[in-house]
């Protein structure tokens, strides 16, 4: 089959299990502005499986100039229809249906992402992203019900090298490295051994371990410079990398957070998640330490060393940690989760979201912002309410922008801001609700980028609120 | 009249964008996005180059293509597939290469700016400097899975793509190394995935996925010599001679598959193995180590067959990755390397016309392929998007004119998501975008009008020791003593401009670089720059023309007047001036 081929570039960042997860979703795309249909553009090109369409109006003029999806000779025909047509007529893989509603019941249903992009949709079962554009103004919000991330992929790989508190086999090894010999030998000492010598040697010196950033990124450097003091500069080279990495000299904590941070209501506890993290915190109280995961990074030294280390010394305990703590887990999950879980220990991440309800009556206040992003939030929320009065945008006139005014004064209440420039809101009245392009095309790349770290459980979505401002294109992140 | 972008642009924005006519180079992943942005944004006229045909790789996120399109140009499927859509707009497709010397300084001063969708380091470097020396501004965008970028440079305002060597891991095309490897480490990434295909554990997302039946080599008696050698040489006929031949086939066209076929040479075991010719041009006295020397070819048959029976002997094969450190998978791969670079250019002389100016496919040692074994960033629908996205919404600031406005926008896969930063400012001493060079279009007829010219042209910009370099070297020097001793001077002043030729499209552009070398003595100009003088043949002009001449003229007597005896002072009339050259 050509799929494999064709999803070829982004299964190297999602790899297959993820690529697995998208060909498994289902999608309910609630509206068709251009900002949701381009969202969905997307997803249906990386192959998610399953899309469901649902708008109720008809194809005017003005979705032909913005909407990408809807082609000159398709006026008055259903907007779920023809975008379904030409959105399904990129990917023959992706199957759907669409639906010509006001109204679609979601009960029973189950949905791996809700998008809405033309009214707000207030239902909390399910990912939701929420999306809105607004003349040059966008809007993206994210939801999620739980939202539990093994594969973070952060941008820095963190390893696990017990340098401070190495097992007994690493421990002996650490132990039998001499630091004399000829140049040859002292020079491809790899520098996970000069790290612990140079602390055992601080520990001599000072009775205790580094502690501050001064301790560890001056005192201890100069500790583990002193036991190079005889060599000539050429064979150094392994002890500044030591230097470089000094950080893996200390115990990382970033396993405690999850543990600590992370709660867990009543009908989750069948979940993987939950099984996985009790069998951590049983794990840890055995052991004082996470299980070793299985990142090593590359090192300069002799191979043979290299090869030693990775797999006699870090390899077995890596498989006996496994074992553990695949015990721990009762036979409830499979080997190969496991291992993921493991292998990213040190960056779980948990995100306990706001709802879109909690949002509307008071959202989070925002102290510092550099930009004017926060004060488009404001003016989005303002002309929205202006809609549910009066069931159209304010234009140039005037009187709306009187009525706006006042609107908008009610909302810097609410955020306990003092006022917005008036230059902002004429400007968001010449807009009148008109969707561009352009807008909606950043947004629904986010917005899809943001999908996929939902859909597939990889990587750490924003939270919760993201405003784009066209105008000089930046955005910020906001959690409201 | 589109509603809503008159309701939000001002007019005379919506007019600038109707009546511009601009350049898209590259139509893959950002260039659809580009084509689709731009054609919702108003813009009706445009020209779309690519040099690539649709492979099975694009097809998850270049949306104007479908199957039954691959193998056909990107540039005109592109074209068909907008047109489909929008039939009011003007469009038009070139499937070339930018490299092609027909697509000249000349060629880009058609358009009001450039916009660049490529993903090849190289083919941007070269579009960034055909665009400072046309003037033209260019809007740039690069993605490469969640990250990327989009910015503008304007000449001798912001810093230029050829400023800073590339930082990080270097990225390559995914979609090149299955069908059509055109640099060393397209071969080497090859060969990694053919190793990990072979002797790794079962892996759908490895590229070569389903190019061999692997079921044979894993269940075969590993004891049995004869038998593992039987199977090495069955692979090997099948790698670099079946699957080269019958590549092909998958080409739409006839004379495309022949224009192909034309740089892909087959080779059986038996054949290379009386290959025992050394392709490199590297002087190998010199090195010490065996692993960093080029072999004779037939050591890489050799070796293919030797590291494949030893790997599959080893205990634990099925789940071995490449490792650089494991010195039988780095000689099964570097073998491997240089017979697929063999299968894709022969001899190292036969190479690809669009890498004339940059990197070629040449063989490696041992070592530089063990070097090489960097990773592949993929790219991805959603980011293209943003970044296309973003380049239309500079477009739209650079036809308002709105420099201030202008800014670098980084992609970020979290914190902000989109970081506009400042553009930087070009460096004083980069070669190509440096506020002290200086670029002069002049026309002239070449069939008439003597080198000399472009002599005298330098003379009178109170040029002293310098060297005049053409686009095969070094054609007047007052600076290099030996072409000054043996009379090339002489003969070139005299020579026709038509006769700098020595090809065949008459006519192109000819452009001379003239570096002023001296330094530690002061001499008026002295200041360490570069001017390039780029002709263009008009056959009804009859005396040279700078263009603006009479900007120019004026400006040359007052450079002449000005007495400078200090070094700044030189430097800050001469930026005065020179800002009035450049045009």
């Amino acid at each position: 089959m050509s799929s494999n081929d064709k999803y070829d570039r982004q299964v190297r960042i999602w790899g297959p299990h993820g690529q697995a997860r998208l060909q498994n979703a289902r999608v309910l795309l609630l509206g068709c502005d251009p900002v949701g249909v381009e969202t969905l553009k997307n997803l249906v090109l990386p192959g998610i499986g399953y899309v469901i369409i649902v708008d109720n109006k008809l194809v005017t003029e003005q979705d032909i100039e913005n909407n990408f999806f809807i082609p000159h000779d398709t006026i008055g025909q259903s907007r779920a229809k023809v975008v379904f047509e030409y959105l399904l007529e990129m990917n023959s893989d992706v199957k759907g249906e669409w639906h010509q509603l006001e109204n679609y019941n979601i009960n029973d249903q189950q949905f791996d992402l809700i998008i809405a992009n033309e009214k707000q949709f207030l239902e909390n079962k399910f990912n939701l992203i929420e999306l809105q554009t607004y003349g040059f103004i966008g809007k993206m919000r994210l939801y999620s019900p739980k939202c539990h991330i093994i594969e973070s992929k952060p941008m820095n790989q963190k390893y696990d090298l017990r340098i401070f508190n190495p097992f007994q086999e690493l421990k002996e090894y650490f132990d039998s490295i001499e630091f004399e010999g000829d140049v040859d030998y002292l020079a491809h000492i790899p520098y996970i051994a000069i790290l612990y010598k140079a602390l055992q040697k601080y520990h001599q010196i000072n009775g205790k371990y580094p502690i501050t950033f001064k301790e560890k990124h001056q005192d201890f450097k100069q500790v583990i410079l002193s036991l190079c003091d005889n060599l000539e500069y050429q064979y150094k080279g392994n002890f500044y990398e030591a230097i470089d990495n000094i950080d893996q000299a200390f115990e990382s904590q970033n396993w405690k957070n999850i543990l600590e941070s992370t709660e867990m209501e009543q009908d989750d506890k069948e979940s993987q998640f939950y099984i996985l993290l009790q069998a951590l915190r049983q794990f840890v109280q055995i052991h004082g330490v996470p299980p070793l995961s299985k990142a090593f990074p590359d090192m300069k030294c002799f191979t043979q060393t290299y090869v030693h280390l990775k797999n006699n010394i870090y390899g077995v305990r890596i498989e006996k940690d496994f074992q553990i703590f695949k015990d721990l887990c009762q036979n409830k999950i499979n080997d190969e989760t496991i291992r993921l879980f493991i292998e990213n220990v040190q960056d779980l991440k948990t995100i306990n979201y706001r709802t879109i309800q909690q949002e509307l009556q008071q959202p989070n206040q925002v102290d510092d912002y550099d930009n004017d992003c926060y004060i488009w939030y404001i003016l989005l929320r303002s002309v929205n309410e202006f809609y549910q009065i009066n069931n159209r945008w304010p234009n140039q006139q005037k009187s709306d922008i009187q009525l706006l005014q006042e609107i908008v004064v009610k909302q810097c209440k609410l955020v306990n801001v003092d006022s917005v420039p008036e230059s902002h809101i004429i400007e968001i009245c010449r807009y009148e609700g008109s969707k561009l392009h352009m807008i909606a095309s950043v947004i629904g790349g986010m917005a899809s980028q943001e999908a996929v770290k939902l859909i597939t459980n990889q990587f750490v979505p924003i939270n919760n609120t993201l405003i784009y401002d066209g105008l000089k294109s930046e955005a910020s992140i906001f959690e409201f | 009249m589109n509603k809503t972008l008159n309701l939000l642009y001002s007019p005379e924005t919506y007019e600038k964008i109707r009546n511009s006519r601009i350049l898209i180079i590259g139509v893959g992943g950002i260039g659809c996005e580009l084509l689709k942005v731009l054609t919702n944004s108003g813009y009706k006229t445009m020209t779309i180059l690519d040099l690539d045909t649709i492979e099975a790789t694009n097809l998850n996120r270049q949306f104007y293509f479908r199957k039954e399109h691959v193998g056909m140009s990107k540039a005109l499927v592109g074209k068909e597939s907008v047109m489909k859509k929008h039939p009011e707009l003007d469009i038009t497709a070139i499937h070339g290469s930018i490299f092609d010397e027909k697509y000249d300084v000349e060629f880009y001063t058609q358009f009001d700016f450039v916009l660049c969708a490529l993903d090849n380091a190289q083919a941007r470097e070269h579009l960034g400097r055909m665009c400072l020396k046309s003037n033209r501004i260019l809007v740039d965008a690069g993605t490469g899975g969640f990250s990327g970028q989009a910015n503008v440079i304007k000449r001798f305002l912001h810093q230029c793509n050829n400023c800073q060597p590339s930082k990080g891991a270097p990225q390559y095309a995914v979609c090149t190394i299955r069908a059509s490897p055109s640099q060393p480490i397209h071969c080497v990434t090859y060969a990694m995935s053919l190793y990990n295909l072979l002797f790794g554990p079962l892996d759908e997302s490895n590229m070569l996925a389903g190019l061999l039946d692997l079921a044979q080599i894993q269940s075969c008696d590993k004891n049995d010599q004869e038998l593992l050698n039987g199977l090495a040489i069955r692979t090997f006929n099948k790698l670099f001679y079946d699957e080269i031949k019958q590549g092909l086939k998958g080409y739409a066209k006839d004379e495309e598959a022949n224009a192909i076929n034309q740089n892909k040479y087959p080779i059986s075991y038996e054949e290379g193995l009386q290959d025992s010719n050394v392709y490199t041009t590297i002087d190998q006295s010199k090195m010490d180590e065996e692993d960093d020397k080029i072999q004779p070819f037939k050591y890489y048959v050799d070796q293919f067959v030797k590291t494949f029976v030893k790997i599959l002997q080893t205990p634990g094969v099925g789940s071995f990755k490449f490792d650089k450190d494991d010195w039988d998978s780095v000689r099964f791969v570097a073998a491997t390397t240089n017979i697929r670079t063999f299968n894709f250019t022969k001899k190292f002389k036969n190479i690809d016309p669009r890498l004339v100016e940059g990197d070629k496919m040449k063989y490696l040692s041992v070592n530089e392929v063990r070097k090489m074994g960097g990773r592949i960033i993929p790219a991805i629908a959603s980011t293209n998007a943003i970044a296309a996205a973003i380049q239309v919404s500079e477009s739209k600031k650079v036809l308002e004119e709105d420099w201030d406005k202008l800014r670098m926008n980084w992609i970020q896969p979290t914190f902000d998501k989109i970081a506009p930063t400042f553009l930087p400012e070009p460096y004083n001493t980069c070669n190509h975008c440096s506020p002290k060079n200086v670029y002069l279009h002049i026309y002239c007829n070449f069939d008439t009008t003597i080198f000399g010219t472009v002599v005298e042209l330098a003379k009178s910009f109170g040029l002293n020791d310098y060297d005049i370099s053409g686009q095969s070297g070094t054609v007047y020097g007052l600076l290099n003593k030996q072409i000054k001793r043996d009379g090339t001077n002489e003969r070139n002043y005299n020579k026709l401009l038509s006769k700098f030729y020595q090809r065949e499209s008459p006519y192109a552009n000819i452009i001379f670089s003239i570096f002023e070398q001296t330094s530690g003595r002061k001499f008026y100009w002295q200041i360490g720059c570069k001017y390039e003088f780029i002709l263009m043949h008009r056959g009804d002009i009859k005396i040279p023309q700078i263009s603006k001449i009479t900007k120019l003229e004026s400006a040359f007597q007052q450079l002449k007047n000005v007495k400078l005896q200090k070094f700044n002072d030189i430097n800050e009339a001469r930026m005065r001036y020179l800002d009035i050259y450049s045009f």
